[in-house]
């Protein structure tokens, strides 16, 4: 995951969110994310800044410091890079989970993907439709026909 | 389902319902088959979540296409993802090769275990 040999010789780029406001960062920071990753390649002017643009700032902020710590050098053991995953994520209110999973999903980064999807994951698990629904403030669109329906595909998921 | 990427101009309140159905597929991939199924009964967009082959993939065994072809004597490609998990957690409770011809997989047992998962045990 870290590379071991660039962080030195790494060049700056400036990352630009939504909302105007400008990152400087490592190269090898910014490339965690495989979109940055193919942008970088097609510029010209690599001193120019890359437009993240459909991220705000203070989402971009969050997602480079989750770069940050994922690019620099493996001076952390899995598990402790494990358990800053787990308090960088429950620090985060519902909100910006969703954002923070929007951002992941643009920027193509696959750790901060993976990470927040489970986070979310672990919300669900073990509860019932409607407390799904009240949990995440969801609304039922289904007739109760419908829902029923659907209720009647699903047994053999329940078997056992 | 969602607003997609343009969700992200801004900041205001969003919720599970607004993601794209790609971060709700991922989501729903960490899921048991049983946790999924009770996802699919909230709203029309996890319903069709609930639906697509990138979610059940991972919950086949890896030999999937080889089963279906030899206990439904069907082309894989003819059902959705789903609809084979579905179908393999229904039906196959049988062991010693009444289903299996002996000469492909002699005392072939499956063990489905209430949806949580599809294990296939070949002890020759």
């Amino acid at each position: 995951m870290a590379s071991t040999s660039t962080s030195t010789l790494s060049r700056k780029l400036i990352l630009k969110s939504s909302d105007g406001e400008k990152f400087e960062v490592d190269e090898n920071v910014a490339m965690q994310s495989q979109t940055i990753k193919h942008m970088i390649e097609d510029l010209d002017d690599i001193n120019s800044p890359i437009p993240v643009s459909i991220v705000t700032g203070t989402i971009l902020s969050k997602v480079i410091e989750y770069c940050k710590k994922h690019a620099t050098e493996d001076s952390d053991s899995d598990e402790q890079l494990k358990q800053w995953d787990k308090e960088y994520a429950n620090n985060m209110d519902l909100n910006t989970l969703y954002y923070l999973l929007l951002a992941a999903n643009y920027m193509e980064i696959k750790g901060l993907l993976e990470l927040i999807t489970q986070c979310v994951a672990d919300m669900i698990k073990g509860k019932s439709p409607e407390e799904i629904r009240a949990h995440f403030n969801i609304k039922n669109d289904f007739t109760p026909q419908e829902e029923a329906n659907i209720r009647n595909e699903n047994p053999w998921a329940f078997e056992n | 389902m969602g607003s997609g990427q343009s969700g992200l101009r801004s900041t205001g309140r969003i919720g599970l319902g607004d993601l794209p159905e790609s971060c709700v597929a991922v989501i729903l991939g960490q899921l048991s088959p049983p946790e999924i199924c009770r996802l699919s009964e909230v709203n029309w967009a996890f319903y069709e979540a609930s639906l697509s082959d990138f979610v059940w993939e991972t919950k086949l065994p890896s030999n999937f296409e080889f089963l279906v072809r030899k206990l439904f004597d069907e082309s894989p490609k003819r059902f959705s993802k789903r609809e084979i998990f579905s179908r393999l957690s229904r039906s196959v409770r049988f062991d010693a090769g009444t289903k299996i011809p002996s000469d492909c997989v002699p005392k072939a047992s499956m063990v489905v275990g209430g949806g949580r998962g599809i294990g296939v045990q070949f002890p020759c």
